[in-house]
């Protein structure tokens, strides 16, 4: 296939990448009571675009399935089939295949199962033979509808045009400049293309597409005779004189300074004649000039051949209407943004260096460098944003892909579950989208499997036969959250307790209120399915769901209400390239705690509040309410001659100072502890840089950041931190300790 | 015997990959400078500044298709003579009907080859080199 065909090809597949949401959102659309004759269009045109420019490109299997389905959607947009569920849902199977099928011709998917695609031909041709007139499409080739058809002629000489160039473009009167360069001026490393875009830079881009070149081979002897140090081409350009000129002295300056090596004549003239180009068109090449076109003409040993998009006969305004159509959008290629994100965080930390050199040098607020310091910053933020922005997308691509999901599940479990999605222009950084697939899909097929009950469970308890589950995505306070809800029965604590005992998760003495029951659920190895199902329940399982969404720095929260359904949340950062983080000094190094997991900094009185456990942890009782306390310089080892901080706040043991301030953080789980601080500095947005990728994982420390004066502070991983201390203290002396308190 | 480029070329079609294998097409048969417009109602405003001699159209486009786009460049006295030729996949004995007595000058069916490109062009203009 020519590299012309490949790029339409590569066109075709993005079309069928737009077609096919098209498809799903008609199919969705439909029902029996309300057959909208728009919406069955939709979904025909879909499918016979897909068809259509398919065959244009010898996609044999492609086209074979889609030709099928477009009959059977014929037969509903004539009305002789209804938009029953059965109906819908073969067409919506039909679909998955259809996209199954694109996905095999772009070569990004595998190949779909012969018996699959012959499966889904027959079930289509079931609802074709289910029309009463047998009477299936046919090809306008072998169609009788043409017969008796005579091809109606017109004579070109019967066209007396306007001229079009002059109705579209006002401009009659040209500057015609005439350029030969000498071999000097190549020899001088000059480029005639160059000197050609300067004289197009001249116009308004609005009328760049109306100068018009021609290049005179006439002096370009054969091949054979070809002297190679001398320049054999000359150009004749149009330039269009508007109200704003060029002038004749605009054109002096392009060729300024190749004026001893060129010859150069600039006359005025009138716009040539559009019949005249196209037919010299084959001894005068005209050419379009783009800034991405060709190496210079000289080199070309042969005459020039034109490579033309489009010819001198195209007005400007088609030119312009292109032009609009790619401005729309551009591809850029990730890496080339994830370098600019980069960037964007040095400067961040550049901007920070700058703040904090000038703090140092005893510069106030009120000085002038200090006000335009915060006018940088903000374009800073501003900067930050928008690459950002850049690479957001919305989450509709992953919230439609879930529709698939949903279908599929319910049809393996024999449930009929519909999934209503909700705020799917929510934007979401790409990193994210791509990794959330994997736990969406697991977490959908739990809820159809384990979350919704059968479909008499259902009816007697007074639900509608068919289960809803609702997938929605929203900011909250510079966070994503996406929920994940069922109408199910809810998780049965009971059952997920006595499994979790039967597995030896927790021990059967344990005494665990409901929402750690619900929480059990993430547990590795944890799954209660009766049988192991197609669906889920294939031994991995929720953890690996909170695993995944951990890993992009998100939390999963779980709320179940018996017999009324399970919510899941995912809170997830809006990147994983910056965070807000609260500056914090432990035995005087400085690091940092994500904003987000900070529940609130108190004083604690250490012989009033502070209580110590036999085996030597503490707890602290916060507002009646005990957490387990960490001392972040013993947790994390820090050395204590590290420290230069003697003052109230120092760290030291429980019952050596009076008064210690801790900071009360949270995991996504809701369980808290809080951490013993020398003093908390700043609040701060700070650039991530990954620890594992540079150093190696240390526990207790998710990344690392560079503050403004240039050291490094490490990024507290906070759950991890809490687990490790939950884990120390039995929970039930905590409950004691709290009942003693109240 | 007209040459093809002299002849000025309209394609609509609201699929891009469509118009651009027959524009690449028309091109290979010595077509310059053929427009392209992805609806009917485009394709009229581009027809109100710039007189053409053929128009290929798609039938089925979403907005105005290419029944109501013939229509409307017959009931135009400016454009009632043009060349319209129906570029469709679907032989729908009523819509042929339609485009008949609507004035169609000729249909190519989708897929087509380049000599049957040529050879429905050359129906309507006689030989073309």
């Amino acid at each position: 296939m020519s590299d012309v065909m490949d790029d339409i090809l590569k066109i075709f597949f993005e079309e069928c990448d737009e077609l096919l949401p098209e498809l799903e959102r008609g199919l969705s659309e439909l029902s029996e009571d309300d057959a909208d004759p728009e919406t069955i269009n939709a979904i025909f045109r879909a499918v016979h675009s897909i068809k259509g420019g398919a065959a244009s490109f010898g996609l044999e299997r492609l086209v074979r399935f889609a030709h099928v389905y477009e009959s059977a959607l014929d037969c509903l947009r004539s009305g002789q089939v209804r938009p029953d569920s059965a109906t819908v849902k073969t067409f919506f199977i039909a679909m998955d295949v259809l996209s199954d099928l694109v996905s095999e011709s772009k070569q990004t998917g595998e190949r779909v199962d012969n018996h699959r695609v012959d499966e889904n031909i027959h079930k289509l041709e079931e609802i074709i033979g289910a029309r009463p007139e047998e009477e299936p499409v046919v090809e306008l080739e072998d169609s009788a509808a043409l017969e008796g058809f005579v091809p109606v002629t017109v004579d070109l000489e019967a066209f007396d045009f306007d001229d079009p160039a002059e109705e579209a473009t006002p401009l009659t009167e040209t500057l015609r400049v005439s350029f030969r360069p000498h071999g000097e001026l190549y020899e001088r490393g000059d480029d005639a293309r160059n000197l050609l875009l300067g004289l197009k830079s001249l116009l308004p881009s609005e009328q760049a597409a109306a100068m018009v070149v021609s290049c005179q081979q006439q002096d370009l002897p054969p091949l054979a005779d070809l002297p190679v140090d001398e320049g054999c081409l000359g150009w004749e350009v149009h330039l269009p004189i508007g109200a704003e000129g060029p002038t004749e002295a605009d054109v002096h300056n392009v060729f300024d300074w190749v004026s001893d090596v060129c010859d150069l004549t600039i006359s005025r003239g009138e716009q040539p004649v559009e019949d005249e180009i196209s037919d010299e068109a084959e001894c005068v090449a005209p050419i379009v000039l783009e800034p991405d076109c060709a190496k210079p003409p000289k080199e070309e040993p042969h005459p020039v051949q034109p490579v033309q998009e489009e010819g001198p006969s195209t007005s400007p305004s088609s030119k312009q209407g292109r032009k609009q159509e790619q401005h729309a959008s551009i591809r850029v290629d990730t890496g080339r943004i994830g370098m600019l994100m980069d960037m964007v965080g040095e400067m961040v930390i550049g901007q920070a260096s700058l703040e904090s050199a000038l703090s140092q040098q005893g510069v106030t607020q009120d000085q002038e460098l200090v006000k335009r310091l915060a006018v940088l910053k903000t374009l800073t933020r501003d900067i930050q944003e928008a690459v950002m922005a850049i690479r957001a997308q919305p989450v509709r691509h992953v919230f439609q892909r879930m529709q698939r999901v949903v279908r599929e599940g319910s049809g393996l479990a024999g449930k009929d579950v519909r999934l209503i999605l909700e705020g799917e222009e929510t934007e979401i950084d790409r990193t994210l989208i791509e990794n959330l697939t994997d736990p969406l899909t697991h977490m959908l097929r739990n809820a159809i499997d384990h979350g919704i009950e059968d479909k008499e469970t259902r009816q007697a308890a007074g639900k509608p036969a068919q289960g809803t589950i609702r997938l929605s995505a929203r900011h909250r306070s510079g966070r994503i959250l996406i929920e994940i809800q069922d109408d199910g029965g809810g998780i049965n604590s009971q059952r997920v307790l006595q499994t979790a005992i039967k597995r030896g998760i927790v021990s059967a003495q344990a005494v665990l209120d409901e929402h750690e029951i619900n929480e059990l659920i993430f547990a590795p190895g944890f799954s209660t399915a009766d049988a192991v199902s197609d669906l889920s329940g294939r031994g991995v399982g929720m953890d690996v769901v909170r695993q995944a969404i951990q890993t992009l720095g998100g939390r999963v929260m779980i709320k179940s209400t018996p017999g009324q359904g399970t919510l899941f949340t995912l809170s997830l950062p809006l990147t994983l390239a910056v965070l807000d983080g609260m500056l914090i000094e432990c035995r005087g190094a400085v690091m940092v705690v994500p904003v987000s997991s900070v529940v609130e900094l108190v004083t604690v009185d250490v012989k009033e509040d502070i209580y110590h456990l036999p085996d030597g942890s503490h707890v602290v009782s916060i507002r009646t309410r005990c957490i387990p306390l960490i001392y972040l310089g013993d947790e994390l080892t820090l050395p204590q001659d590290y420290s230069d901080v003697t003052g109230p706040n120092h760290m030291g043991r429980a019952g050596e100072g009076d008064q210690l301030m801790v900071l009360v953080v949270e995991n996504e789980a809701g369980a808290r502890a809080a951490l013993v601080v020398d003093g908390v500095r700043d609040q701060a947005q700070v650039v991530i840089k990954s620890i594992e990728k540079n150093y190696r994982p240390i526990k207790g420390v998710s990344a690392a950041t560079i503050l403004g004066d240039g050291s490094v502070a490490l990024i507290l991983d906070v759950s991890t931190l809490i687990v490790s201390a939950t884990k120390r203290i039995d929970t039930r002396a905590l409950e004691v300790l709290a009942e003693h308190n109240a | 015997m007209p040459s093809a480029s002299q002849i000025r070329a309209l394609i609509v079609d609201d699929q891009a990959s469509i118009r651009q294998v027959l524009a690449s097409h028309m091109a290979e048969i010595g077509f310059k400078g053929v427009v392209q417009r992805k609806d009917g109602k485009e394709a009229l405003e581009y027809l109100e500044g710039h007189p053409v001699h053929l128009v290929i159209s798609d039938f089925n486009m979403p907005g105005m298709d290419g029944l109501a786009l013939l229509e409307a460049v017959r009931a135009n006295p400016k454009t009632s003579k043009l060349a319209f030729i129906i570029l469709t996949g679907e032989a729908n004995a009523g819509l042929v009907q339609k485009a008949v007595s609507a004035g169609v000058n000729n249909f190519l069916a989708k897929p087509y080859t380049l000599a049957k490109l040529k050879e429905t062009l050359e129906k309507v203009f006689g030989p073309i080199r």
